[in-house]
């Protein structure tokens, strides 16, 4: 069953995803996908394409930096990419501050783990020249939320 | 003094054959004779036959012959403009298998099958179909015998105003009622007890058989942790929009009544086990043919999972 690949309003790829369950019964697989694209696809979306499951990255780590590509029909914006795991690193911080604080408010001693919290760049992601590369990245001290 | 005569040419009045009494018959006496025996032998021989008598009269019986390889029989009656077809035999099984009725005939009759075992029924069941769908105001069909296991009515005619189907035996061990409903018809299903205007309550149904209900709401259980969002089951979706991580939009097959005629309940979690909460999405409000929502991680940032499900109940 075919996907639809548009550009919304805001600039975000979306994908739509019919359910085949409401296919009708004298309805083929085109016709089908035709009638959910006529319903479910905003008058204002641009770049509109009909794409197989398979054309649809698996990853969805950077899922919010998805765009239409040149070499496959979706790819990984690499620079927002970048933005986002900086701004997931610096979330990541912030809880690790917090808990250190707690910590220290009870009587533990922090001072190495605050050093080593201090001496994380999070524009290090800047680097990055690949996806990979920035997945690799992300500090080894810092949890990442589940 | 006529000879050569056909059966059609004979007349009930014996003053009224040839020879007229007063013909000196000698020379033709005997092809009389020979007429009355051909025709006698016409007579029996063209009561069937492939094709119908070209010679016939009033209240004049043929049997079609011409279906015998489906060992069908037609028998048919000559009115005097010409043979009618009556009714069909099946020779294998001695039963009618159909009949040429007027459509008025069964107009407010009622086709009674009790005490009649499934097995006299033919195949063809009771067939509507020579019938005019105008002429039919309402038929009423009763099928009590308890031995028959399977009934299934067809009533293609969109002209049809109302149909009423009473399945009453309590002997029968399981009903299979199949509705296939065409374009016109307006109301597809309205219960009734005693009077129009009582609805009757629908009866105890196991959740077994709670399936394929497009009225009470929509619902869709899917995993969206890796791809696009894939649904296991949902009902009343026609398609999710992943409109970004942990960011879905559900489009109704059939809208709700209005934007603020449903509820809803959204969960999920993760392969692992983390908690993932959900809320209505702010960047699109409520509509009656969709609804946005997000799943969190517990850093409230936008994340997908696995297990993901959202349910909506409200007025249709």
């Amino acid at each position: 069953m075919n996907v639809i690949a548009y550009t919304a309003a805001d600039g975000s790829l979306r994908v739509v995803v019919p359910m085949a369950k409401e296919k009708k019964a004298d309805e083929n697989e085109a016709d089908f996908v035709a009638r959910i694209r006529a319903k479910d696809v905003p008058s204002d979306a641009t770049d509109v394409v009909e794409l197989n499951r398979s054309e649809i990255p698996q990853d969805r780590e950077f899922r919010n930096a998805w765009k239409r590509g040149a070499a496959t029909e979706i790819e990984v914006d690499l620079e927002k990419a970048k933005t986002i795991q900086e701004q997931r690193i610096h979330n990541a911080k912030l809880r690790k501050a917090r808990e250190l604080l707690e910590r220290e408010m009870v009587g533990e001693d922090i001072t190495l783990e605050k050093a080593k919290l201090q001496a994380i760049d999070k524009t290090i992601v800047r680097t990055a020249t690949s996806i990979d590369d920035l997945k690799a990245l992300w500090p080894i001290s810092l949890p990442r939320t589940k | 003094m006529a000879v050569n005569e056909s059966i059609s040419a004979y007349s009930t009045t014996a003053a009224n054959n040839t020879p007229a009494g007063s013909n000196t018959i000698g020379p033709d006496l005997d092809n009389h004779l020979r007429d009355i025996k051909k025709n006698i032998r016409l007579a029996v021989e063209s009561s069937q036959g492939p094709s119908a008598p070209a010679d016939g009269f009033v209240g004049r019986w043929y049997a079609d012959t011409s279906g015998s390889a489906s060992d069908i029989l037609a028998l048919n009656i000559h009115d005097g403009g010409g043979f009618v077809h009556l009714f069909d035999l099946e020779t294998s099984a001695n039963e009618i298998v159909s009949a040429n009725l007027a459509a008025s005939a069964i107009e407010t009759s009622q086709i009674n099958l009790g005490g009649i075992g499934d097995s006299a029924i033919p195949a063809s069941g009771i067939d509507f179909s020579d019938l005019s769908g105008s002429a039919i105001d309402r038929a009423a069909i009763n099928i009590a015998d308890s031995g028959i296991a399977r009934a299934k009515i067809d009533i293609a005619d969109s002209a049809i105003a109302r149909a009423k189907i009473d399945i009453n035996a309590s002997g029968i061990a399981r009903t299979n009622l199949d509705l296939s409903l065409g374009t016109g018809v307006d109301d597809m299903i309205t219960l009734i007890s005693g009077s129009a205007t009582t609805i009757a309550a629908l009866p105890v149904v196991s959740g077994e058989f709670l399936t394929n209900l497009d009225n009470i709401g929509a619902f869709v259980r899917f995993d969206a942790s890796s791809g696009t969002p894939s649904a296991q089951t949902s009902l009343n979706i026609t398609s999710i929009t992943d409109n970004g991580a942990g960011d879905y939009t559900f489009n109704f097959t059939k809208s709700f009544a209005s934007a603020t005629s449903y509820g809803w309940a959204l969960g999920g979690s993760t392969q692992t086990n983390d908690v993932r909460f959900a809320w209505q999405s702010t960047p699109d409000s409520p509509t009656a043919g969709a609804f946005r929502a997000a799943w969190a991680a517990s850093d409230q940032s936008l994340a997908d999972g696995t297990f993901h499900s959202a349910m909506f109940f409200g007025d249709q």
